[in-house]
């Protein structure tokens, strides 16, 4: 059970300032002094102009204003502020936000399309789908998003492309949901396959007769083909399968092919046009053995088999040298098989009746009377308020019900008639897009925000009932709602989606190492890397524990391939694979996310670390101050191996140019830091070419010998990690940038937040909590 | 969360003006050919074909030393040798604005972040006069290069029978009425979410117009494209001139690459379709080239070491041979007074210029064929020093494809090929 601690709420912290106009006489001296010299009119860093102060611009503002939070200006070789005169300025950039006569942004959309992730669980929800193979989000189109969170509206967008593919998902979808016209309780049947008339391999692999099938073809997915094949209830089904392994010990001469040691392995799956996958893998005794499995078959799909760890590259390695006439000509090419004597599928055993999709999608216990009208208004109008998330109005309910009648009048079926109005219904911009106002949100909004935050997905009936009596918004009941929310294992979703796109963990695997090469270790933990990360996040944000163990900490999630991987020791009595809370050694480099596999392979390219790379990351993802894009007339560095020089005598000498030097000079240590990693996160103290690593350098103002050096100067500035994850979080829920009004109250939690020492879950609530949640 | 903002669009609607070029207008009249080029119907057609490499082409090997129309050919482009008279090898062009790392890999066709690729401008003006308004492929993982005008990025085909059934296989009997039912249905559907848009629109902010206009474009859009469907649903798939089998699905890339030009080409002979994109991808695979020993990322990340440059030429001649062969057979193809090549405008390049610093300054960029007078190796730095658009010989060919524009994508010019 999980458990919150107790907090202060936040609007109890607000300033109590009387509002103030703007004067921009109270600040001319500050900019005077110490901004204006680069920042006038004949002279403009960064495109910034700061001498025309006239009148409030909240987008130089809120520039400023985290410019000065940094203290990143002005930089360090010009005189300083004092931290009250700097604390002074910002004070009062925050106190113009109370001013409702000043802008504190540009309008932003209140019509954000529903991401793949949601769209995907929000028609699972919405059509009480179960979590079987059938995918909605297989039919359209990923996410496009080039910058920050799949969650930001203005990257949401819309074409032609994508909306017929959602018109595609959409009859797919509903037609899964209310797979058939006939609401008689289905009796389980036998299915015997056809052996005979498998298909799917590589004939020079396969043979069959009337009773047998023999597959020497590794991974190739044998099934029947047309339609007879396809499973037309959505239920449990029984697969039994008759097998045994041929040839596994015995070769004809002149076989290239190496001998199994191990077990032959079967893969039972289901398959259809988009989707499906292997379910359950047998290991094959060495004798004919009969093999059953229990397992959900949606509507449509097949069953398959393959021959799991059979030859495969082999067989493409011989197939290559048999082209080119590199093999003997005698050469046999003879792999080991499973013959099949008898597959049968059995079912649907049937527990509920109607199947829980008709019970969700058309809100029945029983079968409906299609036939009578009320009955069909009350469906229509139920589907309509879960679909749009809030209450129909009277003409979208007449327009509908006009639309289901004229459906009836062409097919005479109401089933029919519903299937084509819901599908309609789930590609209008109501349901396409969550809608929110500019200011206050209203209850099912509300509903909604706090539901797409924990679940990607659309309020429950409980969140529904609430917001439909008015009391959501009561801050008592909101933060019983959160905790509710949080404690549904369907919040993993928002834990694996954040920690994901905060960390860019998303980047991993897209530039993976050689195979071959030196780094190949890397597959042996490239299933787990991302999961160790993952399941570090989840620690810290389910045990309440400080935003700091994201710096360092002395434990972290291991199986054994990883343990082994970073040379920790690794005692389990379970389950070897599944990664478990370890305690690092007392001088382990480890601890903390930055040093983790994961963060160290993302930061590099699988073949060649570059401290530019790790230092941006590090400043961007995880202190959210990304430096500005490098000038345009600078040469890229060249990486040469042929120099006996390092990457870092490249960046020094790279610095003595003085439109890359404030820059690289905050970039480039804590790249240098993490150079005793090598592309796939292993510890080294020396290149390839055997020059030594050096990993000193100063960050924040301190210097630093090492990686655990660099760790400490993060620990006493946690602030900034905290500041940013509370932006981040925001981001993520409302869907668009912070503007200046927003970083008041982001300074307000982030306040609080310290006196709890950051602890992170407590930091989540004061978040949703506040009106970065209940306002747009 | 690694891409720096510095070419964001935060606006696309004002980008879309900026384009200066008309993205399919709406068009609800019942024939779906109608388009731009009408009163061209005499002209011979013009095609576009953008040929990409993901991860760029090392400079020291690509470019040729002297400039030219007599240039000297450089090692990576031996293999155009025959070709010297019928292409423009570019030095000196990039898309200015863009430094972020991988930038250059998405954004060949665009020259911004996101916005409609030049081949969809293309598409769009060519609407469905042919069964396919673009076709796009990809050899050897995905490239999405070609995006439609909200960044989206198209689909692609990799697997060359799926590409052959698609251009020359019939729909059955009864696909095709089930095809027309659904196109009809989706029609209907289009009618029914345009009144609930629109009903909308009357109560919002500006921002919140953009979002439903997105929309209500994508309605238009989708209606184009549906009539183009039924327009081209029971004519009859062309029967491709040249004997070819139905490709394996499981092919090397040695096998995939020419197949797939076989097929494009076949496409552009047949009328199937004018505006084509492929790509030749990233990814980390051994190329079963002789002589390539290491995964190609790994080679493009050479470090100037003699091993991985004479590997990566390998693979980059390789492409070369690839286009040079595809550029000779449309150069082969007559065509009323014509060859096919003269109407057909075939261009290659690379997001990067040297993928070991990701650069994308001096991209690697050739132009062959589309009836221009080609002018051998143009260094194209400008006056000023700076380096020429690539926007710039965009607008050219969109031009020379019969858009009135002058400016694509922020360019600042066009590039003469007269």
């Amino acid at each position: 059970m999980r458990h919150y601690l107790s907090i202060l709420l936040i609007s109890a912290l607000s300033l109590q300032h009387s509002i103030a106009q703007y004067d921009p006489h109270k600040i001319e001296p500050f900019i005077q002094k110490y901004c204006a010299d680069c920042h006038n009119a004949q002279k403009q860093k960064g495109d910034i102009r700061l001498d025309q102060i006239d009148t409030f611009d909240p987008k130089v503002w809120q520039l400023v204003y985290d410019q000065l939070y940094h203290q990143e200006m002005p930089p360090s070789e010009k005189i300083q502020p004092s931290k009250q005169e700097t604390d002074q300025l910002m004070a009062y950039i925050l106190k113009q936000t109370e001013n409702k006569e000043t802008p504190t942004s540009t309008k932003t959309t209140g019509y954000r399309k529903l991401n793949h992730r949601e769209y995907n669980y929000t028609i699972k929800d919405l059509l009480g789908l179960n979590d079987g193979d059938f995918r909605p989000g297989a039919y359209i189109y990923s996410d496009t998003v080039e910058k920050g969170f799949d969650t930001e509206a203005e990257s949401l967008v819309m074409s032609s492309d994508l909306l017929l593919e959602y018109m595609t998902a959409a009859e797919k979808s509903i037609n899964q949901a209310l797979f058939t016209e006939n609401y008689n309780k289905p009796a389980p049947e036998t299915h015997q396959v056809n052996l005979a008339s498998l298909s799917g391999g590589d004939r020079r692999f396969t043979s069959s007769t009337k009773d047998t099938f023999i597959t020497r073809d590794g991974g190739a997915k044998l099934i029947n083909k047309g339609d007879e094949a396809k499973i037309k209830i959505s239920g449990n089904y029984r697969v039994t399968i008759e097998a045994e392994p041929i040839d596994q010990f015995k070769y004809k001469n002149g076989t290239v092919f190496p001998p199994f040691t191990s077990a032959l392995q079967l893969d039972l799956g289901t398959i259809a046009h988009q989707s499906g996958g292997v379910k359950k893998t047998f290991e094959l005794e060495n004798k004919k053995t009969t093999y059953t499995y229990d397992l959900w078959i949606d509507n449509g799909y097949k069953i398959f088999i393959a021959f799991a760890n059979g030859a495969q590259r082999p067989a493409n390695k011989l197939r290559q040298a048999h082209r080119a006439n590199k093999l003997p000509k005698d050469t046999h090419i003879l792999f080991p098989g499973i013959r099949i004597t008898d597959i049968k599928v059995e079912g649907p055993f049937v527990n509920e009746w109607p199947p829980p999709s008709y019970q969700t999608t058309l809100g029945r216990k029983q079968t409906p009377n299609l036939d009578d009208q009320k009955t069909r208004a009350q469906i229509l109008h139920r589907f309509m308020a879960r679909a749009y998330r809030r209450p129909p109005t009277k003409n979208e309910i007449n327009g509908y019900t006009a639309r289901l009648n004229k459906e009836y009048n062409q097919s005479k079926s109401w089933h029919q008639a519903f299937i084509k109005t819901f599908s309609a219904m789930i590609v209008s911009p109501e349901f396409l897009y969550i809608k929110t106002g500019q200011d206050k949100l209203n209850e099912f909004e509300l509903a909604s925000r706090i539901s797409y935050f924990f679940w990607s997905s659309m309020p429950d009936l409980e969140l529904f009932n609430l917001a439909a009596q008015g009391r959501l918004s009561d801050p008592k009941i909101l933060k019983l709602q959160i905790d509710r929310l949080f404690d549904d294992p369907k919040s993993k979703r928002f834990i694996d989606s954040f920690a994901t796109q905060w960390l860019s963990l998303d980047k991993l695997g897209t530039m993976p190492p050689d195979v071959k090469g030196p780094y190949k270790a890397y597959y042996k933990i490239s299933n787990d890397l991302k999961q160790e990360t993952i399941q570090y996040f989840d620690h810290v944000l389910t045990e309440n524990k400080s935003v700091r163990e994201f710096i360092d900490s002395d434990y972290t999630f291991l199986n054994k391939s990883l343990a082994d991987f970073y040379k920790i020791p690794f005692n389990s009595r379970s389950n070897p694979n599944s990664l478990q809370k370890t305690t690092l050694p007392a001088d382990s480099i480890r601890g903390g996310i930055i040093t983790q596999a994961s963060i160290l392979t993302l930061t590099a390219n699988g073949v060649e670390t570059t401290p530019i790379e790790r230092g941006h990351w590090i400043l961007d993802e995880f202190m959210g101050t990304p430096p500005p894009p490098p000038p345009e007339e600078v040469p890229a560095l060249v990486p040469d191996l042929r120099k006996v020089t390092t990457v870092r005598e490249q960046l020094l000498k790279h610095r003595e140019d003085i439109n890359c030097r404030e820059c690289h000079l905050k970039m480039d240590p804590p790249g240098f830091a993490l150079e005793a990693f090598d592309p796939i996160g292993r510890f080294r103290n020396k290149y390839d070419n055997k020059l030594k690593i050096e990993t000193d350098g100063e960050f924040l103002g301190t210097s630093f010998q090492d990686i655990k050096d660099f760790k400490n100067i993060l620990n006493s500035n946690d602030h900034i990690i905290a500041r940013n994850l509370i932006i981040k979080i925001a981001e993520y829920a409302k869907g668009r940038k912070l503007n200046l009004r927003d970083l008041k109250t982001v300074k307000e939690i982030e306040t609080a937040s310290a006196k709890n020492d950051h602890q992170f879950k407590t930091m989540l609530e004061l978040i949703l909590t506040s009106e970065l949640i209940t306002h747009h | 969360m690694t891409k720096s903002s510095s070419y964001a669009n935060p606006d696309r609607r004002t980008f879309l003006k900026g384009v200066g070029v008309s993205i399919a207008l709406p068009f609800l009249a019942s024939n779906p050919l109608l388009a731009n080029t009408r009163a061209d119907r005499s002209m011979p057609p013009k095609r576009m074909v953008m040929i990409a490499s993901g991860l760029g082409m090392y400079p020291g090997n690509f470019f040729p030393k002297d400039f030219g129309k007599n240039f000297t050919t450089s090692p990576t482009l031996a293999p155009l040798e025959p070709l010297k008279d019928d292409l423009t090898v570019f030095s000196h062009m990039d898309h200015p604005g863009l430094y972020n790392k991988h930038a250059g890999m998405k954004t060949l066709l665009t020259g911004l972040g996101s916005s409609a690729s030049i081949d969809q401008i293309a598409a769009n003006h060519v609407g469905y006069q042919t069964r396919f308004p673009s076709l796009h492929i990809s050899i050897g993982g995905s490239q999405g290069n070609s995006r439609t005008n909200t960044g989206i990025i198209k689909r692609e085909f990799t697997d060359p029978r799926r590409l052959f059934d698609t251009l020359f296989i019939k729909d059955s009997k009864t696909a095709s009425e089930e095809l027309k039912k659904e196109i009809s249905r989706q029609g209907s559907v289009l009618d029914l979410i345009r009144r609930q848009a629109k009903a909308l629109e009357k109560s919002v902010n500006k921002a919140d117009k953009n979002k439903l206009d997105e929309y209500l474009t994508a309605i238009r859009e989708s209606e184009i494209k549906l009539q183009g469907m039924e327009y081209w649903r029971d004519k009859p798939k062309p029967t491709p001139k040249f004997k070819i089998d139905r490709p394996n699905s499981d092919v090397d890339y040695p096998v995939l690459a020419p197949m797939m030009f076989d097929l494009l080409y076949l496409a552009i002979q047949s009328d199937s379709s004018r505006v084509i994109t492929a790509g030749f991808g990233l990814h980390n695979k051994v190329i079963e080239i002789e002589g390539v020993k290491l995964g190609y990322h790994t080679l493009s990340h050479h470090g100037k070491r003699k091993d991985k440059l004479n590997q990566l030429l390998l693979i980059e001649r390789f492409y070369m041979e690839q286009y040079g062969k595809f550029i000779q057979k449309l150069k082969d193809t007559k065509v009323s007074t014509n060859t096919l090549l003269d109407d057909t405008m075939v261009f290659f390049g690379s997001g990067l210029s040297d993928a070991a610093r990701h650069s994308n300054r001096d991209l690697p960029i050739i132009l062959a064929g589309g009836g221009f007078k080609h002018k051998g190796h143009v260094n194209a730095k400008q006056n000023n020093g700076q380096q020429t658009p690539l926007n710039n010989l965009y607008t050219t060919m969109l031009q020379n494809f019969g858009i009135e524009t002058d400016a694509f994508n922020k360019a600042t010019g066009t590039v003469s090929l007269q």
